[in-house]
């Protein structure tokens, strides 16, 4: 089930919202939410739900161990839960892509699993992987309640895709919620964006990068490749921020409140910035547990920082091509790193946008190509190695003219003019009325016509929900 | 000296606190009453259970067992039922494909639809296959014996069950709406891969044309040959066998800066001509090419006009040198407000917001029709044109559905016995044969469970007609022609 499906949209939420506020007792709304979080996982895989079950039993218990006095005790379950959780990733994320590549190194023909992705599992094992080092480094209790823990882990907003909500982000919220009216607004008006960029934006650019990107690769255009590239990186961005907008506005209907997952990262002025705004919650998750974890001390950070961008790479998905995406990204930050901050600031501001998104562009291109033939058509594509004029072709032609409206749209929801239109209006009654009337029209305009193209087009999965 | 402002700031703040709460609490309530309204708008309200938009049957309720809990697929299910079925879709998708329309402008009134760069070198099209490929195509050894006589199974498919006395003649067949494919349960069909290769829209008003990119090869073209060669072998010197491959807009109406986007249809066309041994070609692509200017093709869907089809159909006469009447002798029909499937299958708003005029031919002879199943059983005598059909299915108006066998008697001078082996641009022939020949059956290839060799030999046929279109001749390597002849 997608939050941008009518039936979870106009059947599933009311349902759940309109028995949430029905019960007046926290412990009834908590079991209303881990009822239906737990009917939202089963919806989509009622096969891996049992795997659900048996990750949240196991860490809760190892993280009581791990909270325990006894050193020894707690170090070991620590290590025997990192090791339960990243197993979940290697055998039923990463078995298939390891056999094959294990048989194309070696020459064997070992039989490659073919084992089903289980719905959220990239997400819930960091969820996991974070709880047991905060209770390892006391930064948060282990929580005492299981019920608790896992409506922690099931939670449906972040069930199965991002942000990456840390429990120490909502142990109070799992316990104790206030929801004021300004909460339900800022919640539902929150879903209306969200859902707005999903259905409005992403879906109809990504029928811009299937039709450039559908084709002959070796036949685009430089401009073609570019352009496809670029176009794919705005579908990526609302694709990844409406669902993360979606689920901390869900969250916030219930009461909770969801760490930020997104913030313009196309106004970045250097790599390391777009990443700070991009996937914030993710990059935070290596930042705190891999990049500075004792191991990689100051002496090793070149190799913490590769590991870093070779594991966010893999993350998302089992495939060379992110990981190579990940090191290019990796790459570009360590020669801002070597450069420095102050040298960087010398630049002039329009070169510093000219290259990040330039680099971005590159990135979301390798992002797009699996297949390595049609990646490096597609990387030859970009400085005209294939042969091809500059601009070219009529397909490249009409879909500029046939999407002039939508790629400004795109390009205008990317920046923050919308926030600071906003601000400026709030400053007085008179603008706060405006802005608030305005943003209730927009929200409602954003359902309704979002509500229409969701009927109308196929179904587009969330990008998000395959990692 | 600082208190009155601080607490005039504070009193502002809080004034600011209350206004804000205010638009929020208006916010979510006029938010929550259209979110609500919808929702139980999505609830309530009929759900429909066909699309005249889509000309498909819609998804329906999933029925429930514990192995589809399991996959997922009664879950899944419910939500394709939800959204597929929506109450009011085919209005909301006309909405949905309205808003499509403003995320751009057209480019000289040209909107291409799931079209991407074609290689840049294309396969080859010579005009004329090799010696080799003739070789190829030359008849393989002929089966010795017969074909075993098929077993014809005492009923046919469920439902289709002959009945004891004859049906009445006038009444029509009860029958689904033509051309209507079950969602999720489609047989495998040439025709649905038509629109894979992307569809031009272009012009405007009522010159607003969708051209859908025709793809094929040799190989295929030359095996569709070589099963029509196969055919005469068996049926021997007292059957002629004709091929007919029916052209679409494409090759008529593309402009010449778009044609990298399409394989040529007149190349393979003109690819068969010299593969067919002893099949005589008939050349309805040159018999439309001098008609270009009238309506022969229609402009919204994917079929041609019944107009070219009575010009290919001239042409076959003349060719098999058979009675033919004039046009001015048919009655003329016309079905206003027409808007066929390209629509659906582009959500282009400008061909739904210029419909055409769908025209069609009744001839003033004498006939009589009957269908039966595709085990040839169970005869209805019914209506060779279903005039009944709702406008948007107006194509339909030949023959109803295609997985019928159809069987017109007439009063033509000629006794010959015509068989039509077609896929769906063939029906629209069909009433134009009805004084060429006394009786004429027409079969569909994908739905004929039985031997055509066997079946051609015991109706007498004396002309073979094959008329189906390039898409279907040319571009797809189906094993329906040689299932018909070897089963």
């Amino acid at each position: 089930m997608l939050f941008a499906d009518p039936f979870f949209l106009y059947v599933f939420f009311p349902i759940c919202t309109i028995l949430y506020f029905v019960s007046k007792n926290g412990r009834y709304r908590n079991a209303v939410l881990l009822l239906f979080s737990l009917l939202f996982y089963a919806w989509g895989d009622l096969k891996s739900l049992p795997l659900l079950l048996v990750a949240a039993a196991l860490n809760f218990l190892l993280a009581r161990r791990i909270a325990g006095k006894n050193p020894a005790a707690a170090k070991a379950a620590l290590v025997c839960g990192i090791l339960f959780d990243l197993g979940l990733l290697v055998v039923f994320k990463y078995a298939a892509f390891l056999t094959e590549n294990f048989n194309t190194l070696t020459g064997l023909s070992l039989p490659v699993p073919q084992i089903a992705l289980p719905l959220g599992v990239s997400f819930y094992t960091f969820r996991l992987i974070s709880y047991l080092l905060d209770v390892r480094w006391e930064k948060t209790p282990a929580e005492k309640s299981f019920s608790r823990f896992l409506l922690y882990v099931s939670l449906f907003p972040c069930t199965v895709a991002g942000p990456v909500v840390r429990y120490a982000d909502v142990s109070e919220e799992l316990r104790i919620r206030q929801i004021a009216v300004e909460d339900l607004y800022a919640g539902v008006s929150r879903i209306a964006v969200g859902l707005g960029k999903k259905v409005i934006l992403a879906d109809l650019l990504s029928g811009i990068t299937a039709e450039i990107f559908g084709g002959e690769i070796a036949s685009l255009s430089v401009l073609g490749c570019w352009y496809g590239a670029a176009v794919y990186a705005l579908q990526m961005y609302f694709d990844f921020s409406g669902y993360s907008d979606m689920a901390i506005g869900i969250a916030r209907v219930f009461g909770f409140s969801f760490p930020e997952n997104f913030n313009y990262p196309f106004v970045c002025k250097t790599i390391a910035e777009f990443w700070q705004r991009w996937h914030i919650t993710l990059g935070a998750f290596f930042r705190d547990y891999l990049l500075y974890v004792p191991i990689f001390g100051s002496p090793r950070k070149y190799l913490g920082l590769f590991l870093v961008w070779f594991s966010t790479g893999l993350w998302h998905g089992a495939a060379w091509n992110f990981v190579i995406w990940g090191l290019y990204f990796g790459l570009f930050i360590l020669l801002e790193n070597l450069i420095g901050k102050k040298r960087i600031k010398k630049i002039p501001l329009p070169v510093r946008h000219l290259y990040t998104k330039l680099v971005i562009t590159v990135g979301f291109g390798i992002f797009y190509f699996t297949d390595p033939a049609r990646l490096g058509a597609f990387l030859s594509g970009l400085f005209g190695g294939n042969g091809n004029p500059f601009f070219g072709g009529e397909t490249l032609l009409h879909s500029l003219a046939g999407n002039a409206f939508l790629l400004a749209a795109a390009i205008l929801f990317s920046l923050p003019v919308v926030p600071q239109i906003k601000k400026k209006l709030e400053e007085t009654p008179a603008g706060l009325v405006v802005s608030g009337v305005l943003s209730t029209a927009s929200s409602v305009a954003l359902l309704v016509v979002s509500t229409v193209l969701m009927i109308t087009a196929e179904s587009h999965p969330f990008l998000y929900a395959n990692f | 000296m600082n208190e009155k402002p601080a607490a005039s700031r504070i009193r502002q703040h809080g004034r600011k606190q209350r206004l804000q709460r205010v638009l929020a609490l208006i916010g979510v309530t006029v938010f929550l009453s259209v979110f609500l309204s919808i929702s139980a708008a999505m609830l309530i309200l009929k759900r429909p259970e066909v699309s005249d938009l889509e000309k498909r049957s819609l998804a329906e309720f999933p029925s429930f067992s514990f192995s589809a809990l399991l996959d997922g697929s009664y879950t899944q299910g419910i939500i394709r039922y939800f959204t597929d079925a929506a109450p009011y879709r085919d209005e909301i998708h006309d909405a949905g494909n309205g808003l499509s329309e403003y995320t751009g402008f057209r480019l000289d009134d040209v909107k291409m639809h799931g079209i991407s760069e074609p290689p840049v070198q294309r396969p080859a099209e010579t005009a004329a296959p090799t010696e080799t490929e003739r070789d190829a195509v030359t008849f393989p050894a002929a089966p010795e014996t017969e074909p075993p006589e098929t077993d014809v199974p005492e009923t046919g498919p469920a439902g289709t069950d002959a009945p004891e006395t004859e049906p009445p003649v006038t009444e029509p067949p009860e029958t689904e709406p033509p051309e209507t494919q079950s969602a999720g349960t489609e047989k495998e069909n040439p025709e649905e891969l038509l629109r894979d290769n992307g569809i031009i829209v272009l012009g405007s008003g009522q010159s607003t044309r969708a051209i859908m990119m025709y793809y094929g090869s040799e190989g295929a073209t030359a095996a569709y040959a070589a099963s029509l060669n196969r055919y005469k072998q068996q049926l021997g010197s007292g059957v002629r066998v004709w091929s007919m491959i029916i052209p679409t807009a494409v090759s008529y109406y593309l402009p010449e800066k778009y044609q990298k986007y399409t394989f040529s249809q007149k190349a393979h066309i003109d690819y068969s001509v010299p593969l067919l041994q002893d099949v005589k070609n008939v050349d309805a692509y040159g018999a439309l090419l001098a008609r270009v200017n009238e309506p022969i093709i229609t402009r919204t869907d994917h079929h041609w006009a019944p107009l070219g089809a009575y010009y290919a159909a001239e042409r076959f006469a003349q060719d098999a040198g058979v009675p033919f009447a004039p046009l001015s002798s048919y009655q003329r029909v016309d079905r206003e407000g027409y808007v066929g499937t390209m629509y659906s299958y582009t959500g282009d708003i400008k061909l739904k917001n210029n419909p055409e005029t769908f025209t069609y031919y009744k001839p003033a002879n004498s006939y009589t029709t009957t269908y039966y199943n595709t085990y040839f059983q169970n005869p209805q005598v019914s209506n060779l044109f279903f005039e009944w059909v709702d406008i948007g299915y107006s194509y339909g108006v030949f023959l109803g559905t295609d997985n019928q066998i159809a069987v017109i008697d007439t009063d033509s001078s000629n006794d010959g016995v015509l068989l039509v082996v077609k896929d769906s641009y063939g029906n629209a022939l069909i009433p134009f044969f009805t004084g060429s020949f006394q009786r004429i059956i027409v079969i569909d290839y994908r739905y004929f469970d039985l031997n055509l060799v066997t079946f051609c030999r015991e109706q007498g046929v004396t002309d073979l007609l094959f008329a189906a279109c390039a898409f279907s001749s040319c571009a797809v390597e189906h094993p329906y022609l040689e299932e018909m002849r070897t089963r």
